[in-house]
C-alpha cells in the first residue's frame, strides 16, 4: 500500500513538473468579460478574439512569452473590480482589459492607482483619461460625425431617440442631442427605457404621434428586441438606426441601417470566424488590435537595469507614441491621441437578410 | 387632439392587455393562497417553465406541444405542493419559513434555465409573423386578444369553480377557517394538490402566451409574479376583486406612462399600491364590516310606576 501510494505521489510531481519550461519570462494580461448574463454574446467572443491574437503571436519571434487570464463578471462592476483586484494580486497582471464604458470607467481609476496598463474597447471619452489607460475604440465623436452625415445624405430633419438607461448611453445622449440641435436638427423626443421593460406599447403610440423621420435606436437586447416587435406590431413605419447594437436584434429591424466601428480588413474577419466558428461582434477587432498592440509595445521598450520585464511606465510611453507606420493594424487605419484614445473610423451598414452589409465607408 | 384620442385609446387597449395579464397571475395567486395561505413565490417559475416547455416542445411537436406544455407546468406545480410544502406544513412550518422555501425553489428553477437555455433573450415564434388586427387607433396582435381571453375565461371558470362546485365550497370553507373545515371532514390537502393542478394549468397556458408576446428570460418569473400579487392585494381577498385590481394597475401604469415615461412605470405601481392599501388595507373592493352598536335601550314599561 505504501508503495502505490508512493508511487502515485511520484508520478503527481512529474505531472505538475512537465509543463513546458520556457527561459523567456511571461507577461500576465487579465481580461474581465461578461462570459455569462445579458452580454454573454460579446463577452465569449471578445475571450476568442483574445485567444486568437496569443495563437497568431506565437508565429512572430517574441522575446516574452503572453498569457491571458479571463474572467467573468457578468457585467457587474462590483465583480469586474474585484477581477482586477485578482489579476493583480494573485496573477500578478502586467496589464488588464475591460469592455464597454462603465467598466472601463471603473478601471481606469483603478489602472491608474496601480499603475496598470489598461487596454479597454469602450465608446466613451472617460475611459483613455490617465497615463495607464488606453481605449480601442471608435470614439463617440467618430460615430456621432457618420450618423450627422446619414442623417444629412437622406434628409432626416426630426429626430427621435429611444434609449436604454445605461451610463454610458446616458453619457452618449447627454452629448448627442445638444450636438443634434446645434447643428440644425429638430429633436422631436428624447425616450429612456429601463432594461426590464417589457411593454412600450404606449410610448410606441406616443412616438408614432410626434411623426419623425428616424428614430435612433440606443439600446441592448433584451429591450431592444422587444422594441423592435412592438414597433412592427403597432405598425411604427419610420426609419430607423443606431450605434452598434442592431445586430442583436436582426429580425426585428431588417433593413435598417446603423453605424459602427470599422470591423477590420475582411480577411481579419474571415480569419476570425473561420478560426472561432464565432460571428465577429462589436469589439472583437479593438481587442484583438489592442492586445497585438500591447505585444508590440512590450516587445518594443527597452529594459531599465536590472528589469526582466519592462516597467509599465516605459510601456505606456511606447503605446503613446505608436504609429501606422510601425504597428501594423488589421483596422484600416488608427490613430493614437494623447489621452490615450485609440480611434478607428465608422461605418454605416445595413441589415440584409439578418446580417450586416457595408453600405459606405 | 387626434393624436390625444389615439393615445387615449391605445391606453385603454393596453390596459386591458397588460391587465388581463397581471388578472390571470392576481386569480391563481389568490386561489392559491385561499387554501395554502403563504406568499408562493414558486408560482412565477410555473410561467416561466410554461414559456421555455413551449420553446423546447413546439419545435419538435408543433400544436401537440401545447397540452404537453400544460402537462409539464401542472406536474412542476403539483410536486412542489406535494413533496415540499405539504411535508413542511404537516411538520409546522410557518407561512414565513413557506415563502422562503418558496424562493429557494424559484432560484433552484432559474439556475436550471439558465444552464440549459442560457441567459439569452428568447421568443416563441417569429417577429415577421404579425397576425393581428386593426382596429384603426391600434393593432392588436392575437396573443394579446388570447391573453384577454384567458383573463376572462380564467374569470369566469374560477368563479364557476369557487360557486358552483362542491370543491368551491371546499375551497371557500378552507379559506374562511381552516381548523373547523377540517374538523367537518374536508380533505385539506386533497383540497389543495386539487387547487395547485388548476394554478399550474392557468399559469403554464399564461407562460405560453408571455413566450410569444415579450419573450422570456431566466428572470421573467419573478416580475410577473410580483404584479400579480399586488394587484392581487390591491383588489381584495376574492377573485373578481383580483382582477378588478389587476385592471386598476394597470390603468395606473399606462397613465403614467402617457403623461410621463415608461421608465415611471414601477414607481407608480408601487406608490398606488401603498396608496390604496393605506386607505382600504383589506383591499378596495372589499366591503367594510358592520358596524355593531353597543348601545343597550332599556325599553321603560308604560304607566306610572307604582
Amino acid at each position: 500500500m505504501k508503495k502505490l501510494l508512493t508511487s502515485v505521489l511520484v508520478a503527481l510531481t512529474l505531472v505538475a513538473c512537465s509543463e513546458e519550461k520556457s527561459d523567456k519570462p511571461t507577461i500576465t494580461i487579465g481580461a474581465s468579460l461578461p462570459l455569462s448574463g445579458d452580454l454573454s454574446m460579446y463577452g465569449n467572443a471578445l475571450k476568442k478574439s483574445l485567444d486568437l491574437a496569443i495563437k497568431d503571436s506565437k508565429n512572430q519571434d517574441l522575446k516574452y512569452n503572453y498569457k491571458i487570464v479571463v474572467e467573468d463578471d457578468r457585467y457587474d462592476l462590483k465583480q469586474v473590480l474585484t477581477n482586477m483586484n485578482r489579476f493583480k494580486s494573485v496573477n500578478k497582471a502586467n496589464a488588464v482589459m475591460s469592455f464597454w464604458g462603465a467598466a472601463g470607467t471603473v478601471v481606469s481609476d483603478w489602472a491608474e492607482k496601480s499603475q496598470t496598463i489598461h487596454m479597454s474597447c469602450a465608446a466613451s471619452d472617460k475611459v483613455g483619461v490617465g497615463y495607464y489607460n488606453f481605449n480601442h475604440a471608435t470614439q463617440p465623436k467618430t460615430l456621432k460625425k457618420r450618423i450627422l452625415k446619414y442623417y444629412r445624405d437622406n434628409n432626416f430633419k426630426k429626430i427621435g431617440i429611444v434609449y436604454l438607461q445605461a451610463l454610458e448611453i446616458q453619457e452618449f445622449i447627454n452629448v448627442f442631442v445638444p450636438e443634434l440641435k446645434s447643428n440644425g436638427f429638430d429633436v422631436v423626443f428624447v425616450t429612456p427605457v429601463n432594461s426590464d421593460a417589457r411593454d412600450l406599447n404606449v410610448e410606441i403610440q406616443k412616438m408614432k404621434a410626434k411623426s419623425p423621420d428616424v428614430i435612433e435606436v440606443l439600446m441592448q437586447s433584451p429591450s431592444l428586441n422587444v422594441f423592435g416587435k412592438q414597433a412592427k406590431e403597432q405598425g411604427l413605419n419610420v426609419p430607423m438606426s443606431s450605434i452598434n447594437n442592431l445586430i442583436t436584434a436582426p429580425e426585428e429591424f431588417e433593413g435598417q441601417a446603423f453605424v459602427t466601428e470599422d470591423t477590420g480588413l475582411s480577411s481579419f474577419t474571415e480569419h476570425f470566424e473561420s478560426l472561432t466558428g464565432v460571428e465577429q461582434v462589436g469589439c472583437v477587432v479593438n481587442f484583438y488590435d489592442g492586445l497585438n498592440m500591447l505585444i508590440y509595445a512590450y516587445e518594443n521598450t527597452p529594459l531599465r537595469d536590472g528589469e526582466v520585464i519592462p516597467n509599465n511606465e516605459d510601456v505606456a510611453k511606447t503605446l503613446l507614441n505608436i504609429k501606422n507606420t510601425d504597428f501594423k493594424s488589421v483596422i484600416s487605419e488608427i490613430s493614437v491621441d494623447k489621452e490615450g484614445n485609440i480611434d478607428s473610423p465608422a461605418v454605416l451598414k445595413r441589415l440584409k437578410n439578418g446580417k450586416p452589409v457595408i453600405v459606405e465607408k | 387632439m387626434l393624436a390625444n384620442i389615439g393615445i387615449l385609446s391605445s391606453v385603454l387597449l393596453n390596459t386591458l392587455i397588460i391587465g388581463s395579464g397581471y388578472a390571470i397571475v392576481a386569480m391563481a395567486f389568490r386561489l392559491m393562497f385561499s387554501v395554502s395561505p403563504f406568499f408562493d413565490m414558486a408560482l412565477g417559475a410555473s410561467v416561466a417553465l410554461g414559456a421555455y416547455l413551449g420553446y423546447s416542445l413546439l419545435p419538435i411537436f408543433g400544436v401537440y406541444a401545447y397540452p404537453l406544455i400544460l402537462l409539464g407546468v401542472i406536474v412542476f406545480t403539483w410536486a412542489q405542493e406535494a413533496f415540499i410544502y405539504r411535508p413542511m406544513r404537516g411538520a409546522g412550518a410557518s407561512p414565513m419559513v413557506l415563502l422562503v422555501v418558496s424562493l429557494g425553489v424559484y432560484t433552484i428553477f432559474e439556475s436550471v434555465i439558465h444552464l440549459i437555455f442560457g441567459p439569452q433573450y428568447q421568443t416563441l415564434g417569429s417577429v415577421m409573423d404579425l397576425t393581428q388586427i386593426n382596429l384603426g387607433f391600434a393593432n392588436l396582435p392575437l396573443v394579446q386578444l388570447i391573453i384577454i381571453i384567458l383573463g376572462l375565461v380564467s374569470l369566469i371558470g374560477i368563479y364557476v369553480l369557487l360557486q358552483k362546485t362542491f370543491l368551491g365550497k371546499e375551497i371557500r370553507a378552507i379559506a374562511q377557517n381552516p381548523d373547523l373545515a377540517f374538523t367537518t371532514g374536508i380533505n385539506i390537502n386533497r383540497v389543495i394538490i386539487v387547487v395547485s393542478i388548476v394554478v399550474g394549468a392557468i399559469l403554464g397556458a399564461y407562460g405560453i402566451c408571455v413566450g410569444y408576446d415579450t419573450g422570456m428570460e431566466p428572470t421573467m418569473g419573478f416580475n410577473i409574479l410580483f404584479k400579480g400579487m399586488i394587484a392581487a392585494i390591491i383588489g381584495g381577498p376574492t377573485v373578481l376583486a383580483a382582477y378588478l385590481g389587476a385592471m386598476i394597475l394597470a390603468l395606473a401604469e399606462n397613465i403614467g406612462v402617457w403623461f410621463f415615461a415608461s421608465q415611471w412605470r414601477d414607481l407608480i405601481a408601487f406608490v398606488i399600491f401603498i396608496l390604496l392599501l393605506w386607505w382600504q388595507p383589506n383591499g378596495i373592493f372589499v366591503r367594510a364590516p358592520k358596524k355593531i352598536s353597543c348601545e343597550i335601550k332599556i325599553n321603560e314599561p308604560k304607566g306610572k310606576r307604582k
